[in-house]
């Protein structure tokens, strides 16, 4: 079942400057009950006004939204029901903790608007805080607590009501890296424990890989494609979506014979598959990690190591091929030097139209 | 963390009395002046009298009925006046800060204009308007209802307590109007996600988080109340109402100046330091050592909170707010100055501009402006200086007792104006190695220094705090010296806000009155005092007249440093 | 161009000891990084460097000149050490353009103005700044300011060019673009360079040398990138490079290893030769390191797999030990990841080897 549904959701702000901008321009979307969908985009793609909207902060120019079969934004009827009706849980960027409340407070806010009872709020408080890991520290100010630990905090308080449907608006963006992973698989715990829907905005192409069910890529007010991680990650429609989901080799070739060549070297054909339908000049897209390196003798693309430059998990390369340069990303046990004559080939290459 | 801490001591080069040496000692040099020479000598004569130590003065005014009386009312209206102050700006610093009310901008800029209007003239244009047997608006009340008495005696308590009221308000209309600017939006959001509705968001959420900024605009409210010499002397002489520091003033002058009365005087101040301690004590037991950072997050734009029907309602209730502290005591005095003479109705029949040239005919005038435009401006760029050394120092150098030398710069700050001033004249009238600078225009200008270096140290320490100290590292890695580093980068970089310090201390010691009217002497006078001195004579439409300009010097010089803030670049 | 070399240089702040004899050569030339994690000391040694801190004791020497030394008395003012310096937050002054920024380290040298004007042109040049040297710095990105403080570093030809953090406040991409570009630089004037970072990345990715310092001020591994990646000297030092498993190992009198896991023990082939590590020692394996083998008698369960789009990482359970696994996504089978739950079994394709320390928790 769609918990959330957009139809042709578009809002227009009014600037000084730049006159009407479109933020976010006819969205159509579905998220299924359960599931953890993000919205992965540049900033000022739309995906945190789209966020906002669904809220209840914001209203659509155009277009309607429904949450759990309920029409909650109708520009045509001018419905706009507020965000407390909506019966949301909320996480964002900031925390958002209020410091003047303690953990307890803090957590127990939601149920004493909803006039719940004192030993019920304490049970559903101490559930909550359970299923965040702080129980504990209900008597603690979010100041003395560290950031993850006040994001905790914001997590507790937005399913203290077990609300269906949860947002999470950048909620790991200002966690340190190693926190932040750790927090990804946390949330992702806790919503299929609860069966929570999920949303989840972010700029980090990696967390929403790692943390969605299904996701849409959406820039400039617009949404690119939609589908679950591997899809995207392996069929992606543009170039847009293969650049932003991972690092790049983008290599401009000429078709000739039906044999692919890199531009500046028409001497030997790269060792890639050419579709029957491509045109004379194409971009062919692959990824530093997708390429690999032997010895000068076998097979593939001959050509030599320019530069090296050890990283942490792997070693870069930097291999010329005609004009352009790939990177290319080995285990630290594949080990050439500088200046070492190689050979190169090529897993999963993408087509694309050419682009200069 | 990088520290940067004391070792920076040695960054001279092992120079053992180096440049860093040479500032710290001025400081102190300095501060010993204004600050601690006048506050020992105010405390040894409260309670020593030929050396000895002597109790029988200060027991014998805290008996005496007049004083008990004066710090009844002295009470009675700080109270009131902070009750009203505070409530009235939080109210309008929510309306401004975080409504859809229109004009935003225009009605900010207007509600800070109390903050520079000199409040004893403000008091003064209100007893022209209400005064209990002369007051035009009084008079213009009584003709048109047939009433056989005044609906309102401005020369009671009650009046002091709302002209008061409408010159200190701002205080904490901007603390929370700022609070509510920084405040993260989310925090609110998040209340409504969370099922509360607005009005429950604002009692459960906002309110509590703006404490902080509502409480210490309070305390501003309070302690300028409580050391406020104009409009209580402007307004309740006439009725016998006094105040501490009317009363102080009042023992004084009833003396001519005597040692004995600058003693009682002392004794009193005495008592009015003791309540201002107390109110900063109960201010921080009531704030408690949590402090809240409400941080801004993103940089959404929080939705105003939209008022509806309200809207224009509240909007016409600002307007008239801004009427009556602004516009009609602005247009009360500078009618006045044009009547012929106090009394007559205010029709242009009776207007004339000879009150202005009269004026300077009288004695002193154009002196009074001449020594209030050389001493705000001597003490304007002295503070600008000591102020901005004593920041590096405290800052930057950090000696051994830097909290001792911020604290002693910081003191005055919370010492009433007269219980400066008293401190001053037993100070410097002969106390100290036979210097006296009784009745010269030096010793108004020691009183200055001290009462307005904290404005200084303030503005320039905020400065200092924006420019790291890496910037002055990388010219010493240049190849610059210490002091050359000083001077190429750090001064640089703060002159915008040693430029916005001096017009700090030059606006308010323009209008000065509290210190000047205890330390003036017969060439010595100041512009408010000149005024003053003109209404106590009972020349009223002369003193309207004085008034006016000063008003236009201050306004001339608001907009210059309007101006000159605007232009700066970089930083 | 020179050399700088700390002899025996101890700072204490207070009564807690920031660099207790520390020593350390920087070849005339190079880029040397210095990487070690907040509080290591590693800003302290800077700031003694250049002067703003006074050791307790030692000698810092500068192309073989002392410029500090606790036992001569010697302690050379910052403004005549002649060392360039590059902060974290730019230290680009607001009040003066970009040329008079870079302009005035020469001014304080006494230059000629036309020399200055050259000079000046050329260090812009030689960061792409050229075209912005009447801009103040506000009008300016953190990247470009960046490139303004180095470019004022290099007009001053100073001896030695130190860098503190410079680029940690840009984000990642910029950051790399920057370190690339950095060593063109420092190839072309050929400035020696201290670099100072927490970051291992931007370490190995921009220097010459490189040392990696414990928390306390000791260096733990000095070396070129190569050795510290191929050849790392402690556990600490594999570890601060980059995500590791540790697993202890026990020698059989027979000669066969086994490994201890929290719960059980595995028999065990090791892939290279471990015969100098001794009876008891702990294996460290990358993520990357380890493979899938369905064969292989060392039975992990996999309890969490997660998609990061080229690789798959893996947090799998062996014996009760947890370990870490990286799976290039092109090795996995027909695209499809080791499920959540599946047993199955691993092999180490490269690991080293360190002493077990005893009693240390793993």
């Amino acid at each position: 079942m769609d918990q959330i549904v957009l139809r042709n959701i578009t809002k227009r702000f009014a600037t000084r400057t730049m006159g009407d901008v479109t933020a976010v321009d006819h969205f159509n979307l579905s998220v299924r009950e359960g599931e953890c969908f993000s919205f992965l985009g540049p900033s000022g793609c739309g995906k945190s006004t789209t966020l906002r909207l669904i809220a209840g902060f914001e209203e659509p120019s155009e277009g309607e939204i429904e949450i759990g079969g309920r029409p909650v934004s109708v520009s045509s009827q001018n419905l706009c029901v507020p965000p407390e009706e909506r019966g949301l849980g909320m996480v964002f960027q900031s925390y958002a903790v209020w410091p003047h409340m303690n953990v307890f407070e803090n957590v127990a806010f939601p149920l004493r608007i909803q006039k719940t009872g004192r030993e019920e709020t304490g049970r559903r408080v101490k559930e909550a805080l359970e299923h965040v890991g702080l129980s504990g520290l209900e008597s603690r100010f979010p100041a003395d607590l560290s950031g993850g630990q006040q994001q905790r905090i914001a997590l507790a308080r937005a399913i203290v009501t077990r609300p269906k449907t949860l947002l999470l608006d950048e909620p790991l963006s200002n966690l340190d890296p190693m926190l932040r992973e750790s927090m990804r698989f946390e949330i992702r715990k806790l919503q299929k424990k609860l069966n929570l829907t999920v949303i989840f905005v972010t700029h980090d192409q990696a967390e929403a890989m790692a943390v969605s069910d299904r996701m849409m890529v959406c820039d400039m007010g617009k949404i690119i494609q939609t589908g679950t991680p591997e899809e995207l990650y392996n069929r992606p429609n543009s170039r847009f979506v293969y650049g932003f989901l991972g690092e790049s080799d983008f290599l401009n070739v000429v078709i000739k014979d039906g044999k692919a060549y890199a531009e500046g070297d028409l001497d030997h054909a790269l060792p890639i598959p050419v579709p029957s339908d491509a045109k004379e000049r194409m971009t062919v897209a692959t990824r530093p990690n997708l390429i690999g390196l032997s010895g000068p003798g076998e097979d593939g693309y001959p050509s030599h190591i320019e530069k090296r430059i050890f990283l942490p998990d792997s070693t870069e390369y930097l291999v010329p091929a005609g004009g352009q340069i790939l990177k290319v990303r080995t285990p630290h046990r594949v080990l050439f030097s500088e200046g070492e004559a190689c050979a190169v080939r090529f897993a999963a290459p993408v087509w694309f139209p050419y682009e200069d | 963390m990088k520290r940067y801490g004391r070792d920076r001591m040695s960054a001279g080069g092992g120079l053992l009395f180096g440049i860093d040496g040479v500032m710290t000692a001025l400081c102190y040099l300095f501060l010993l002046i204004v600050v601690v020479i006048p506050v020992v000598s105010l405390g040894y004569h409260a309670f020593f009298y030929e050396g000895r130590f002597d109790p029988s003065l200060f027991a014998a005014q805290i008996a005496e009925p007049a004083n008990r009386a004066a710090l009844w009312n002295t009470l009675k209206i700080a109270f009131w006046v902070t009750l009203f102050g505070t409530a009235a700006g939080t109210f309008f610093g929510w309306l401004l800060g975080r409504s859809d009310i229109p004009a935003k901008g225009l009605m900010r800029a207007m509600f800070s204009i109390p903050y520079m209007f000199p409040p004893f003239l403000g008091a003064m244009a209100w007893d022209l308007l209400l005064n209990g047997r002369s007051g035009y608006l009084n008079k213009f009340l009584m003709s048109a209802f047939h009433l056989s008495s005044a609906p309102f005696n401005i020369n009671s308590v009650g009046g002091i307590v709302f002209v008061e009221c409408s010159y200190y308000f701002p205080f904490v209309f901007m603390q929370v109007a700022s609070a509510l600017e920084r405040m993260d939006p989310t925090l609110e959001e998040s209340a409504r996600i969370a099922g509360a509705g607005r009005l429950e968001v604002f009692r459960r959420v906002t309110l509590p988080l703006i404490l902080p900024a509502v409480s210490s605009g309070a305390l501003l409210i309070l302690i300028a109340s409580l050391a406020h010499f104009g409009v209580p002397s402007i307004l309740g002489f006439s009725q016998g109402i006094y105040t501490l520091p009317t009363r102080i003033y009042a023992v004084i002058s009833r003396t001519g100046g005597s040692f004995e009365g600058i003693r009682s005087g002392a004794a009193l101040s005495i008592v009015l330091v003791a309540v201002m301690a107390v109110a900063f004590m109960i201010q921080k037991k009531a704030i408690g050592s949590r402090g809240y950072d409400v941080i801004r997050g993103k940089s959404m734009n929080p939705s105003p909170v939209r008022l509806r029907g309200a809207r224009i309602p509240l909007f016409i209730l600002c307007i008239v707010s801004l009427v009556f502290t602004v516009v009609v005591p602005l247009v009360m005095i500078f009618l006045v100055s044009l009547v012929r003479a106090y009394g007559l109705p205010l029709t242009p029949a009776n207007f004339t501009l000879k009150n202005y040239s009269r004026i300077f005919a009288a004695s002193g005038t154009a002196e009074s402006i001449k020594n209030s435009l050389f001493v705000s401006a001597a003490a304007g760029v002295l503070c600008m200086i000591m102020g901005t050394l004593i920041a590096y120092v405290v800052r930057r150098i950090r000696p051994r007792g830097k909290g001792i030398l911020e604290a002693l710069a910081m003191l005055p700050y919370s010492l009433p104006g007269t219980v400066l001033a008293i401190g001053v004249i037993l100070a410097w009238s002969g106390g100290f190695f036979g210097i006296s600078l009784y009745n010269t225009i030096w010793i108004i200008l020691i009183a200055y220094l001290a009462r307005y270096l904290s404005f200084a140290l303030q503005s320039s320490s905020a400065a200092l705090l924006q420019i790291h100290p890496s910037l002055e590292d990388a010219a010493r890695s240049c190849g610059a010296s210490h002091a050359q580093s000083i001077l190429d980068v750090t001064l640089p970089l703060i002159r915008p806000a040693m430029v916005s310090g001096f017009f700090l201390i030059f606006l308010p010691a323009m209008r000065e009155v509290t210190t000047s009217i205890l330390l003036y002497g017969p060439y010595t006078r100041t512009l408010g005092v000149q005024i003053y001195s003109l209404r106590d004579a009972g020349m009223i439409p002369q003193a309207a007249a004085l008034g006016s300009i000063a008003i236009v010097i201050i306004v001339v010089c608001n907009a210059v440093v309007t101006q000159i803030t605007k232009d700066r670049k970089g930083v | 161009m020179a050399d700088v070399v700390f002899k025996n240089v101890s700072f204490r702040y207070g009564s807690h000891a920031v660099l207790e004899d520390f020593n350390l050569e920087i070849k005339s030339g190079e880029i040397f990084c210095l990487v070690g994690s907040s509080g290591c000391g590693k800003t302290t040694l800077t700031r003694c460097l250049l002067g703003l801190n006074r050791p307790s004791a030692g000698e810092i020497l500068i192309g073989g000149v002392c410029v500090f030394s606790a036992s001569r008395h010697i302690d050379m003012a910052v403004e005549r050490r002649n060392i360039g310096m590059v902060f974290q937050d730019y230290a680009v002054w607001p009040h003066m353009t970009v040329g008079e920024n870079v302009a005035y380290p020469l001014k304080k040298k006494g230059i000629t103005r036309r020399e200055t004007e050259e000079r000046v042109k050329k260090a812009l040049d030689l960061v792409n700044m050229g075209a912005y040297s009447g801009h103040l710095p506000n009008q300016l990105s953190g990247g470009q300011q960046q490139r303004v403080a180095v470019a004022r570093a290099l007009a001053a030809e100073s001896d030695v060019i130190v860098m503190d953090e410079p680029f940690s406040n840009l984000d990642a991409k910029l950051r790399e673009q920057m370190l690339d570009e950095l060593r063109d630089i420092q190839k072309k004037s050929g400035t020696t360079i201290l670099y100072i970072t927490h970051d291992q990345q931007s370490a190995l990715r921009l220097c010459d040398r490189m040392a990696i310092m414990e928390p306390g001020g000791k260096l733990c591994q000095t070396g070129t990138d190569e050795e510290i990646i191929l050849h790392p000297k402690s556990r600490f030092a594999f570890e601060f490079i980059g995500v590791a498993n540790f697993i202890p190992v026990r020698k059989s009198p027979d000669g066969t290893f086994r490994l201890i896991a929290k719960e059980r023990e595995f028999d065990w082939v090791p892939a290279q030769d471990p015969s100098e590590a001794g009876e008891r020692f702990l294996v460290g394996v990358r993520p990357g390191d380890i493979v899938f083998d369905p064969d292989s008698p060392l039975r992990v369960t996999v309890r969490r797999a997660v998609f990061l789009g080229g690789e798959y990482d893996y947090f799998a359970d062996l014996g009760g030990t947890e370990l870490r696994i990286r799976q290039n996504s092109q090795e996995t089978e027909n695209g499809v990841p080791v499920r959540e739950g599946t047993e199955t079994g691993i092999r180490f394709c490269d690991c080293r080897y360190f002493p077990k320390e005893e009693g240390a928790a793993i």
